[in-house]
């Protein structure tokens, strides 16, 4: 490692630790960078590379796919949901957990941040969970590991900064998380399942075939917006901005003029909290679009992929390995900086190792949802634990064969790429 | 000289404006116990964050509508230019909301750990760092804004420096937010150090 990439290596985990915002961070070791360039490279080129950055085409469908997120969660489309699927699932082992895993599984075709999912259905399934007669550790550990097939199943915001930082396609990401996302909730499922008949967990009585058609019907046009959005992007009618453009507008239309839940002023509120979130992520990747350009300046990311070559040149064991390093990381450091940063270094050995990007994509994600719910860092947890008033040590004495069950999924996904790479190899081939 | 400003566009932007405003005036309820002073300035930012998100949300359903339901016997191209300019002010002024609220993604579990004084000095140090990255920012950003002035884009007409401008001002404000972060936390982190004394 030469002293200039030390220096920027030095000042990037000084900063960190410092708890200097991450986007700022990244300034500062770009500008050691570029100051320590033997080429000549002014600071100008800054401002330059962060705009560059922010005005890329990929980003253009984030800041809706937020909003119909954050529009979602308060137009009653949880509660219709939740009403659905307890007439469908709440008569299985484990009622009100396996509502709450097809809750989000669906939510996930919504929002693409299990973050505002885990807000929004810990909300109100845990107290309906406690209610049920659920320890509500249990309630709130079962929902933090089902929030994290949201950004599995797209739309996902995590896809889509994987894909402006890699230029890998966001339609065939969005395909290849949709197994996992799915594999997931099925594992979740019978997890719950099997915890429920162990501990004696009650379950919900049966609903007649009868009176589910209202149910549905009441709650179709809901379950319609994820197959509307994906279907639109896959059928190749509309662009992933377009598609996420319909979801706005169709989470408006379903809350605002159907159920009547969303009024002008919840407009303002969650447009306001979603342009906040916006502006969070991107100035972290305008900072992470400059500090790429100086870490490719310095040549670190062919150096890693030299590096790991002579350890390694089997794709299995280098994923793997990802994987421990990914979880490790995933305790401290947000998504975001993770995708804009780690991912592009890794992801020269990652194609001369012959792996596909978009398989690696999932793997990634999966990994940093893992982290949001392992402290000290686990957002999700925080979020739950909140709701519930519980504190870590008791979430934790829940969560441990939940955590278990993701890293079987992680596994399975990471060990067979045909999970992730079957669905977008068949409807959207490369070329 | 760059092409005529497209008529559409301040059609556009007139009716986003006017959208806006009737949102703003929905959502009052939001200012209602806040000081006169820190009232005008959230009126202002609420009013500007809400006209880029209401004008994304048109100028991406222009597009999606004439290309469909027009089948592009209509076509209207600054839209797309229209889009990308809203976003970049877009997710910058989203970002100064975030560096006045002092909420910006950070790893704070190391920091967390620290005694308080300790910590109190770190944080300070860390907003002057943030403060030296912002002024390079908005010092380097004025100086291309002034060099694209002369420069015009494709389809909308405006000058490139519209685009570019977003950087410097959005680093500008977040300097006067930084500077107001960082003023409270040293009155906050002294106070609490006086009484600390004064306990003993």
């Amino acid at each position: 490692m030469s002293a200039p990439v030390m220096l920027i290596v030095a000042t990037f985990t000084i900063l960190l630790v410092m708890r200097v915002p991450i986007a700022f961070v990244l300034i500062s070791s770009s500008v050691v960078g570029i100051v320590l360039s033997p080429m000549p490279i002014g600071l100008a080129a800054l401002p330059t590379s962060m705009w560059q950055g922010v005005n890329h085409f990929v980003l253009l469908s984030l800041p809706f796919f937020i909003l119909m997120g954050d529009l979602a969660l308060c137009s009653g489309v949880t509660q219709r949901l939740a009403d659905w699927a307890q007439a469908f699932f709440g008569h299985i082992s484990g009622g009100m957990a396996q509502v709450s895993i097809v809750v989000n599984t669906i939510m996930a075709g919504m929002s693409g941040s299990d973050l505002a999912d885990a807000a929004a259905t810990g909300k109100l399934l845990i107290p309906a969970m406690r209610h049920s007669g659920y320890p509500v550790a249990y309630a709130a550990s079962v929902i933090c590991g089902a929030a994290a097939i949201g950004p599995l199943i797209p739309p996902s915001i995590n896809f889509i900064v994987f894909a402006a930082a890699t230029d890998v396609s966001i339609g065939r990401l969005f395909l290849a998380g949709a197994v996992p996302g799915l594999l997931l909730a099925a594992l979740l499922m019978g997890q719950a399942s099997f915890v429920a008949r162990r501990h004696g967990y009650p379950k919900l009585p049966r609903v007649p075939y009868r009176d589910r058609i209202p149910v549905t019907l009441v709650s179709l046009p809901v379950l319609a917006i994820p197959v509307a959005i994906l279907g639109s992007i896959v059928a190749g009618i509309a662009t992933p901005t377009e598609a996420s453009l319909v979801g706005v507008c169709a989470v408006i239309a379903v809350g605002g003029f159907l159920y009547r839940s969303l009024t002008l002023r919840d407009f303002v509120d969650q447009a306001l909290i979603s342009m906040k979130t916006v502006g969070a992520i991107f100035l972290v990747i305008a900072a992470a679009a400059a500090f790429s350009r100086v870490l490719t300046l310095y040549g670190v990311a062919d150096s890693v992929t030299q590096w790991v070559i002579g350890l390694t040149r089997d794709p299995i064991v280098f994923l793997l390995v990802v994987n421990v390093f990914y979880l490790i990381l995933g305790c401290f450091i947000d998504t975001t900086p993770i995708l804009l940063v780690v991912v592009p270094i890794l992801m020269p050995t990652v194609k001369a190792l012959g792996i596909d990007p978009v398989h690696f994509g999932v793997i990634t994600v999966l990994n940093l949802l893992i982290g949001l719910m392992t402290p000290p860092y686990g957002l999700t947890m925080y979020v739950l634990c909140r709701i519930a008033d519980i504190t870590i040590q008791e979430f934790w004495k829940y969560a441990w064969p939940i955590f278990g069950t993701m890293l079987v999924a992680l596994l399975l996904i990471t060990v067979f790429p045909a999970l992730s790479l079957a669905l977008p190899n068949l409807l959207l081939p490369v070329n | 000289m760059g092409m005529a400003i497209p008529t559409g566009l301040w059609a556009l932007t007139i009716l986003i404006g006017v959208a806006t405003t009737v949102l703003i005036v929905a959502a009052r309820g939001r200012f209602a116990r806040m000081p006169p002073g820190q009232k005008a300035w959230r009126v202002i930012e609420d009013w500007v964050c809400i006209f880029l998100v209401v004008g994304m949300l048109a100028a991406a359903a222009l597009q999606v509508v004439t290309r469909y339901a027009f089948a592009d016997s209509v076509s209207i191209v600054w839209t797309e230019e229209f889009l990308r300019l809203l976003l970049v002010w877009g997710v910058l002024w989203g970002a100064t909301i975030v560096q006045r609220e002092d909420d910006h993604i950070c790893m704070s579990v190391v920091h967390d750990l620290l005694p308080e004084r300790f910590g109190w000095m770190i944080r300070l140090a860390g907003d002057v760092i943030v403060f030296g990255c912002l002024g390079l920012i908005f010092w380097y950003g004025c100086e291309n804004s002034a060099n694209l002035f002369g420069i015009y884009t494709t389809s909308l007409g405006l000058p490139v420096a519209a685009f570019a401008l977003a950087m410097p001002i959005a680093s500008g404000l977040m300097i006067a937010f930084t500077g107001a972060n960082f003023i409270r936390r040293l009155r906050h982190g002294a106070r609490r150090a006086f009484w600390s004394r004064a306990e003993r």
